[in-house]
């Protein structure tokens, strides 16, 4: 499927995806939503915003016709915040907190934490990180909650990780370890 | 021939049967829908009242939808007509044609003044 929508056209559409997610309108559903609006558009030249609105009361619309009834956004926040989500969350921070101050101090030739050594904390500290990362990822991928939206045309997913966004979520951390290291070896 | 705009709240009343009705002559997808309407005098009717239409008719089970593939471009979602929606459609239109006399013949009969 090749892009089809300029820049301002195809922000209109992310704009509606995100408020169809937040009505909780099924992800099989926005793909069909999404490829309406691409079709009509395509083929009566107009911007998706003259034929379809604003992307919110858009949104709205297709949510009241499919019998979907609003929800607040505090309900909603709640409903979508498990506590495993909310462990997890915790974890990564202690993880990467434990990484940091492992990676520092191992640096700086001290001992770390409690008067551990540097290493282990360092060591113990990654491994808590890579299984969240890991049980992030794999929730992204396939959990219940993933509700991928899909091109019916293709089957595609019509929102896919991108390489850039990939590097990007796992650089920045890997950068900022990189200068606690950094910081670590400056302190001696 | 000039744009026809007919009150909204009439629109809203009829426009779901009438595309039922657009539907019921074959499969057909929403460009070719809002094309139909306009040229039965209905007034040019929009992507984003049109399309929430087709899905609350889908969702009822009165029309189905595919997808077939454009010769160019993203293709096209045919709408067509089930069972279910056959009969919808001549019940409701008949009752529609006796609602619509009605309200004509009260509409044209002699105001008498008080």
């Amino acid at each position: 499927m090749g892009k089809v929508l300029n820049s301002t056209e195809q922000a209109w559409c992310d704009d509606l995806l995100l408020r169809l997610r937040l009505r909780d309108v099924p992800g099989t559903r926005i793909g069909e939503v999404l490829a309406e609006v691409e079709s009509h558009v395509a083929e009566t030249g107009e911007h998706p915003r003259e034929a379809f609105g604003p992307p919110r009361e858009y949104a709205d619309q297709v949510a009241d016709a499919l019998g979907i009834r609003p929800v607040g956004t505090w309900a909603w926040v709640r409903g979508s915040l498990g506590v495993r989500d909310l462990l997890v969350a915790v974890l990564t921070g202690l993880g990467g907190f434990a990484t940091a101050e492992g990676l520092w101090s191992l640096a700086a030739g001290d001992r770390s934490l409690f008067g551990l050594p540097a290493w282990a904390v360092a060591a113990a500290g990654a491994l808590v990180l890579a299984a969240c990362t890991a049980r992030f990822v794999l929730a992204a991928r396939r959990g219940d909650d993933a509700d991928p939206v899909l091109d019916p045309r293709t089957g595609a997913d019509m929102v896919p990780f991108t390489r850039k966004q990939v590097a990007l979520l796992a650089g920045l951390p890997v950068l900022l370890l990189a200068m606690t290291v950094v910081g670590g070896l400056l302190s001696r | 021939m000039t744009e026809e705009r007919w009150p909204g709240e009439w629109m809203r009343g009829v426009l779901s049967l009438c595309v039922l009705r657009v539907v019921a002559d074959g499969p057909t997808y929403g460009y070719a829908i809002a094309a139909r309407l306009a040229e039965a005098g209905l007034g040019s009717v929009k992507g984003g009242t049109l399309y929430p239409i087709l899905t609350r008719l889908e969702a009822e089970g009165l029309v189905s939808s595919s997808w077939a593939a454009g010769e160019a471009g993203p293709g096209r979602k045919f709408f067509t007509l089930t069972a279910a929606g056959g009969q919808a459609l001549h019940e409701r239109a008949a009752q529609w044609r006796v609602f619509t006399e009605r309200a004509a013949g009260l509409l044209a009969s002699p105001s008498v003044p008080a």
